[in-house]
């Protein structure tokens, strides 16, 4: 009996140490999220992370598509290399002459490329989840959303706000922001390829083992095609990722006679 | 240490030759390299060279703006900006064009556009492009705008060398300070700046174990760790749960290098991995620097192969990377997956070539080998390096535009290392070095390494030199373009042999030897891709043609075979460095080739004796008859004073028999005496046989000595039949042997003297006439012709699947050049990144069907016939004559098409019609010959001649037509009563030059017709001048058969009246069928009024210019007067290189110098009109930089307000902010009144005030320029 009720009262030792863990754990979930959360009922998941990683795959998914586009979903003027719309960012048809810049806010132009193209990813991310909590028997209502992108030196971030309010019964949980960072070598790239068409575009040539040798982190590769286009493959020696650019400057006609245009 | 300084001075000379190679191309493209004031001679004319090529004088369509060229904003394919003939602008632009001569900002102005959001800078950038993208567009074209220069941005520790705006955005976003630092101007001297930061463990304490990452001081402070300077985070007095030396992988060392790390169990980096000392460090527990970890030496020390097994310090820089193992490089902890594995490369020749090097790879034999250019069609110069262990190789451009040039150094272990670059190939600088007239454009030829002088020397009188490229270009096949180089090749030499007595003489006797074919393919190879020569692969192609001397043999083209093997020329590489124009044609001289038939060596004596001596012989008697004649002549009639007749002289046949008597005529007076007539008969006799020899040309084919011997023999009888004529005999009172000639003595009677006299003369006239008949003198002639054409590719395409096969990347060029249907076909779509050659018409055996498509000029038509056509004029039989008819036709296919009168020639004997290149569309030019020009002689109106052309055309495969295509027509006789027309001039306009004394001019006729001008009209016979007029068939120019002649300008206004005769193949009786122009052609020449005159250039001379930084810019502008009408083409005079200016071709000109250094700088200028009138000047100015912000000489306070004195122009800005203190924003601060030298402000009052100042750029002082405190500075 007595052993009995020694166990029964371990029970309801081990019970509330669980229920405090409980409490403790959703005042730190409180205390991260902030003032943005509006905590009604633990029952309800945090859609955070879902909404991260599925943003990071939107981001994956586009940068992966646009980088070897020379940083465009869609090119307009490129060329064609190993099956592959290649952009020009600096370029000249003519003979003998520099090249001319064709993008010159490269930067902003890849960055406004992946924000408009993240955009439907999110929201696609948000549709998908709103399924899966009604799955769940949640209800969600879904605000109006708020992509903004910018990034830096090894990093996109992507500033989210979208209030996702997600109702269970008579509990809620309301969510406004999704601040989403990812680390990814693609705005460096955009500055060695702005880099590379500023110096074709002044010297006529870039020099992809100098460059390598004073900036071991990107690993530089030319290929010259028959109509002296040079495509430059710039990789992020650590992630392996490559930008594809193409470039058109100075040429010497094939042919040493006159240009047909 | 010495391996380290050797280290240090490779990649030294490695990243300066990277500068330097940009710094040429960047001189060059700007256009103004001539201007650099460098002292380096070489490379100032390695500048200038590479500026000279890169901006030909010709007016490409895409290169720099002219009159006629517009700007397009926007291609319809998308381009910007680019230019197009004016006229062909609208066409291609989706836009409206704008005239690159439009002055002011427009669309398509070039300027820097800043990309205000990132900080970045776009050189070269549209106005109009960077306005579209919302970017911040500056009027600089070069980006040199303190936006966008660039220094040190310090990013805790990291360094990174871009431009401030780009800092400030980068340090805010990572959350640290800005530390820009301007001063920083270099990559390199940004990179040394890098500090280690001091890491540790920064600990969160937990229980029942701490959280530990590694970080600075600062981040650990941020996240609210503890911080343990340099100890690990495993370091067991930290009791974490981190585990030391877990795993391994590639990380950067504090300066910046390769190394393999251990990372503890939590994933925190912890050393380098150095085995031998692993106990240690575990217990240790302590971080130990890049520099106290183990070394690992250059993967080329014997050493290092054991050390790599131990030691993860893999130091770049000696040649080692951090990477994953391999099977022969792995750490002694087999189970980690990095190694410092060799970086260095074995290139093709099983050489070892460092991390870094760079060398250069060819396709078979380059430059020139003393006689040729040998680079081989198809071949193309690569660039290869070693990166990370990997050889990368890179093409340089097509066809060889591009050279790869190389320089070695030798390293301290008895090494080498290279540095490589790809320069563009400055061959059409050589050609535009002819024609080679003095020994000073021979010097100059030399003098380019990139040049060489090709000497032909095949005869005396056919021997030139040619300014030739070592590095020929390629030419792209099938391109008509590479005729004209080719046809540079294209040459003839004059064969004349004449008969002799004994030997013929030959002149240009080396013309007809293999020499000539040989010299002349030397030539013609040199010059591109043309003539004989093989493959990159070894295939031979023929294309040239010679006419009248031997084929190559075999010696010769297995000797040039050789140059397709690359191994023939182990460590062969261009040495660095040099470079334009091409568009004009070599210049040999005049008259190469152009022999005559040889002179008689005697037919000066023969002409001028015999004038002297028959003046002599026939004036005599008439003298003699004469009182005073005779009476000088006195000493000649010997003891007898007077004479009354002569009487008579026997004539007698070659038989000596007399055949009649004839009588000297001896009117009255004084007489001869038999001595003088001895000296007429000599004289005459002497002018009869010179005259003989002359008329018969028998003389150019005897030597000398027979020549005078037979004059001798003539002499001799005309002066013994004189003496026996005027009644002298041998031994009496007239003794002819005291004339001299000592013969004839015992003979009889003056009349047998004569008779022996005048047998002698006969006997010369029979030598004379048997010498004729037996062809001695006459003189053959041979054109001998060498023809330069493109070279091409063997027929089909069976060798196509080699090209890449030597392990280089298939090029277009390396592919056409395998056969004449091989293709590079999905070069975009290939997985290679190069294309594939494939032989793109295996299965084609059908030979080319030939179509007539139209015929030029009217009134000819042609009727189609069986397998041919039949061409008419306004008759059935053609009469017109020298008129060229143009039969176009074409193939079903690409084919090269030969043409010959004769069926059954070979195809090698037949003539290609036009070209050598396969092509669809053919044009046959048919000159209709007049028939008298070939010797039918009288007008027959009845007389024709039926010609017929057989085309035969060849496809890529070798398809050959087995049946001709005939072009038939017939030509007949028709009398030629039409006279010649001047149809055109040169110079076309009639104002000359001021101060011309003389003018060379051209006329242009419409058929072969001898000319003449006068300065007053009348008709042909009574002008006095000729013109020299090129009257052969392959005379005849587009614009007509050519006369020339150089007219004196006495006066300002000159006119010339120009009547031409045609037919001139009729002579003598015939000439009456030539027909005169019975109007004058009036051909004026004007000198203009004044010269022409360069009247202002700015920078005025004798001015100092400021600029911000180097190189500066500065606008070169002049202004002409004078000459035609004030219009000129102006040049920068540079060392004899002539730099165009960008906008010119009227009375303005200018050009923008970007890329001024400082100190003084002379600019000579030299103009020239369309006439030809020149004004030079120049300018002498100097340029400053000004990069430093002014520095305070004076302050005071004067009624209260405060004064600064600066030592030059500029700004200040005072700011009273004590937290700031000197670190204000020049920005923040209060401007002061003033931007001289002098800047006030009212003195603030009890603070201290903080005073920066600019300069007129911008350029602000980074700490304060003046501090004062309550009136103490």
């Amino acid at each position: 009996m007595i052993k009995r009720d020694k166990m029964k009262k371990k029970g309801q030792m081990t019970l509330w140490i669980i229920l405090a863990v409980l409490f403790v754990t959703a005042l730190l979930v409180f205390a991260y999220t902030g003032r943005k959360i509006k905590v009604d009922d633990q029952s309800i998941s945090h859609p955070g992370s879902a909404i991260e990683s599925c943003v990071e795959e939107g981001l994956e998914e586009i940068t992966q598509k646009i980088m070897p586009q020379g940083g465009f979903v869609n090119p307009s003027n490129y060329i064609l290399y190993k099956n592959v719309k290649v952009e020009y960012l600096c370029k000249n048809p003519g003979s003998y002459v520099p090249c001319i810049q064709q993008h010159p806010l490269f930067l902003e132009e890849m960055r406004a490329t992946i924000e408009d193209n993240i955009k439907n990813k999110v929201d696609g991310c948000f549709r998908g989840l709103e399924i899966e909590y009604e799955r769940r028997s949640t209800d969600v209502e879904l605000g109006p959303q708020q992509v903004n992108l910018y990034w830096g030196k090894g990093k996109i971030y992507v500033n989210l706000t979208r209030e996702m309010i997600m109702k269970k019964g008579e509990k809620s949980l309301t969510v406004l922001d999704f601040p989403v960072q990812v680390s990814h070598p693609l705005f460096n790239l955009g500055s060695v390829a702005i880099e590379i068409a500023n110096q074709e575009a002044r010297y006529c040539h870039f020099d992809t083992l100098g460059y390598s040798i004073l900036s071991p982190e990107y690993m530089i590769k030319k290929q010259v095609m028959s109509d002296e286009s040079v495509i430059y493959q710039i990789q992020d020696v650590k992630s392996k990722k490559e930008l594809w650019i193409a470039v058109r400057s100075c040429v010497v006609p094939y042919t040493l006679g006159e240009e047909g245009e | 240490m010495i391996k380290h300084i050797k280290v240090f001075f490779q990649i030294f000379l490695l990243v300066s030759s990277i500068f330097a190679f940009s710094f040429l191309l960047r001189s060059g493209m700007e256009s103004n390299s001539a201007i650099i004031t460098s002292k380096d001679n070489t490379l100032g004319e390695m500048i200038s060279l590479i500026w000279k090529w890169l901006m030909p004088d010709i007016p490409l369509v895409s290169a720099e703006p002219d009159t006629s060229s517009s700007y397009c904003p926007k291609t319809k394919t998308g381009d910007i900006c680019s230019v197009f003939l004016t006229a062909e602008c609208p066409s291609k632009c989706a836009v409206s064009c704008i005239s690159t001569m439009t002055s002011g900002i427009h669309a398509c102005s070039f300027g820097t556009c800043v990309d205000t959001r990132h900080g970045s800078c776009s050189i070269r950038t549209a106005k109009q492009t960077c306005d579209e993208k919302s970017g911040q567009w500056y009027d600089n074209v070069q980006g040199t705008i303190p936006q966008c220069m660039k220094g040190c941005c310090m990013l805790n520790g990291n360094p990174e060398f871009i431009n401030e705006q780009e800092c400030t955005l980068i340090s805010q976003a990572a959350g640290i300070k800005k530390d820009f630092r301007r001063e920083v101007t270099t990559q390199p001297a940004c990179l040394v700046l890098r500090t280690s930061n001091v890491e540790g463990a920064c600990l969160f304490e937990k229980k029942p174990f701490n959280d530990c990452i590694v970080s600075n001081e600062q981040t650990c402070k941020t996240k609210g760790g503890k911080f343990y300077s340099k100890v690990l985070c495993s370091n067991p007095s930290l009791n974490t749960r981190c585990l030391p030396q877990e795993t391994t992988k590639c990380d950067k060392t504090e300066n910046g290098e390769d190394a393999i790390y251990w990372f503890d169990s939590c994933g925190n980096k912890e050393n380098i991995y150095d085995f031998n000392n692993k106990a240690k460090l575990r217990q240790e527990g302590k971080i130990v620097s890049a520099s106290q970890s183990c070394q690992l030496p250059s993967p080329t020390d014997p050493s290092f192969k054991d050390k790599q097994k131990t030691c993860g310090n893999c130091a770049p820089i000696l040649g080692s990377v951090c990477g994953k193992k391999t099977s022969t490089q792995t750490l002694v902890d087999s189970n980690m997956e990095y190694v410092c594995r060799d970086a260095s490369c074995i290139d093709e020749n099983g050489k070892k070539r460092v991390n870094g090097e760079r060398w250069c790879r060819y396709q078979g034999a380059i430059g020139f080998d003393g006689q040729r250019s040998i680079d081989t069609p198809g071949s193309s110069h690569f660039l290869q390096s070693c990166q990370n262990g990997e050889i990368v190789s890179e093409v340089c451009g097509s066809n060889r535009n591009s050279i790869c040039t190389a320089s070695e150094v030798q390293t301290s272990n008895g090494g080498t290392f290279s540095s490589a670059q790809c320069l563009p190939n400055p061959s059409s600088l050589c050609l535009k070095m002819n024609p080679l007239k003095t020994e000073e454009d021979i010097g100059n030829c030399e003098k380019n390494v990139f040049c060489f002088v090709k000497h032909v020397d095949v005869d005396s009188k056919f021997k030139f030199d040619v300014c030739v490229p070592k590095y020929k270009p390629g030419f792209s096949r099938d391109d008509s373009v590479n005729e004209n180089r080719c046809s540079m090749g294209t040459i003839s030499c004059k064969y004349v042999k004449v008969k002799g007595l004994f030997k013929s003489k030959k002149v240009n006797e080396g013309c007809v030897e293999e020499e000539f074919t040989q010299q002349l393919n030397d030539l013609c190879m040199s010059l591109g891709d043309c003539g004989a020569q093989v493959n990159y692969l070894g295939d031979m192609s023929k294309s040239y043609k010679v006419v009248n001397a031997p084929e190559l043999g075999n010696s010769y083209l297995s000797g040039i075979s050789r140059y397709a093997s690359e191994r023939n020329y182990p460590g062969q590489f261009a040495l660095s460095p040099t470079l334009k124009g091409y568009f004009e044609s070599i210049g040999y001289p005049e008259d190469i080739g152009n022999a005559e038939v040889p002179e008689d060596e005697t037919a000066g004596t023969l002409k001028s004796g015999s004038m002297i001596a028959g003046a002599v012989g026939t004036l005599l008697p008439m003298i003699a008859h004469t009182s005073i004649g005779a009476a000088a002549l006195g000493p000649l009639a010997g003891s007898t004073s007077t004479f009354v007749q002569i009487g008579t002289v026997p004539i007698y046949n070659a038989a000596g028999e007399v055949i009649r008597e004839g009588i000297i005529a001896a009117p009255s007076g004084t007489t001869l005496a038999p001595y003088g007539g001895a000296l007429a008969g000599a004289a005459i006799g002497f002018a009869l046989t010179s005259f003989l020899i002359s008329w018969t040309g028998i003389g150019r084919g005897l030597p000398p000595a027979a020549t005078y011997g037979l004059l001798a023999l003539g002499t001799l009888g005309g002066g013994i039949a004189g003496f026996g004529a005027l009644g002298g005999t041998i031994g009496t009172g007239g003794t002819f042997g005291a004339g001299g000639a000592g013969i004839g003595a015992g003979l009889g009677p003056a009349a047998s003297v004569a008779a022996i006299g005048v047998a002698i003369i006969v006997v010369v006239i029979i030598i004379i006439v048997i010498l004729k008949i037996l062809g001695i003198g006459k003189a053959k002639t041979k054109d001998v012709t060498f023809t330069c054409k493109p070279w091409q590719p063997p027929l089909g395409g069976k060798n196509c699947a080699k090209c890449g096969s030597d392990g280089l990347p298939c090029t277009r060029s390396a592919c056409e050049s395998l056969g004449q249907t091989c293709e590079l076909i999905n070069e975009g779509t290939s997985e290679k990144g190069y294309g594939e050659c494939v032989d793109v018409s295996p299965e084609d055996v059908a030979s080319p069907v030939i179509n007539a498509r139209s015929i030029a000029p009217s009134p000819y038509t042609y009727e189609l016939r069986d397998y041919g056509v039949h061409i008419k004029g306004n008759e059935e039989c053609i009469a017109e004559t020298y008129n060229i008819i143009n039969l176009k036709f074409d193939t079903n296919e690409v084919a090269q098409c030969k043409m010959s009168n004769d069926r059954a020639d070979t195809w090698e004997n037949m003539e290609d019609v036009g070209t050598n290149l396969f092509v669809r569309n053919h044009t046959l030019p048919i000159s209709i010959p007049n028939l008298e020009s070939l010797g039918l002689p009288d007008f027959d109106p009845t007389a024709k001649i039926d010609i017929q052309l057989h085309l035969f055309c060849q496809d890529k495969n070798g398809n050959k037509n087995s049946r001709a295509f005939t072009v038939d027509f017939c030509v007949k006789q028709g009398p030629d009563t039409t006279p010649p027309k001047v149809v055109g001039r040169e110079p076309s306009l009639e104002k000359i030059k001021y101060g011309a004394t003389d003018k060379k001019v051209l006329i242009f006729t419409s058929e072969p017709a001898d000319c003449k001008w006068d300065t007053t009209d009348g008709n042909y016979d009574g002008m006095k001048n000729e013109f020299d007029c090129a009257n052969e068939i392959e005379d005849y120019s587009i614009n007509g058969f050519v006369c020339n002649a150089t007219l004196p300008t006495p006066n300002m206004e000159n006119q010339y009246f120009v009547r031409c005769r045609d037919q001139p193949w009729h002579t003598g009786d015939s000439a009456v069928k030539r027909n005169d122009m019975t109007e004058s052609y009036k051909f004026n020449l004007n000198k203009v009024s004044a010269p022409l005159k360069i009247d202002s250039i700015k920078p005025v001379s004798g001015i100092v210019i400021d600029a911000e930084s180097e190189p500066a810019t500065v606008k070169l502008e002049a202004m002409t007067s004078g000459g035609l009408d004030g219009s000129a083409q102006c040049f920068l005079n540079y060392k004899g290189t002539k730099d165009a200016f960008t906008e010119t071709f009227s009375s303005k000109h200018s050009k923008l110098l970007t890329y001024l250094y400082s100190g003084k700088i002379t600019l000579p200028i030299v103009c020239e009109d369309p006439i030809g009138n020149i004004a030079e000047g120049s300018t002498e100015f100097e340029i400053k930089i000004d990069a430093t912000p002014p520095a305070v000489t004076r302050i005071y306070n004067k009624n209260g307000v405060l004064h600064v004195i600066t030592e030059k122009k500029g700004s200040c800005s005072l700011s009273t902010n004590d937290a700031e203190a000197c670190f204000f924003d020049y920005k923040n601060g209060t401007e002061m009144s003033g931007s001289s030298l002098e800047h006030t402000l009212p003195m603030p009052r009890g603070k201290v005030s903080y005073i920066k100042c600019k300069n007129k750029f911008g350029k602000v002082a980074g700490s304060c320029s003046a501090v004062i405190q309550e009136g103490v500075i």
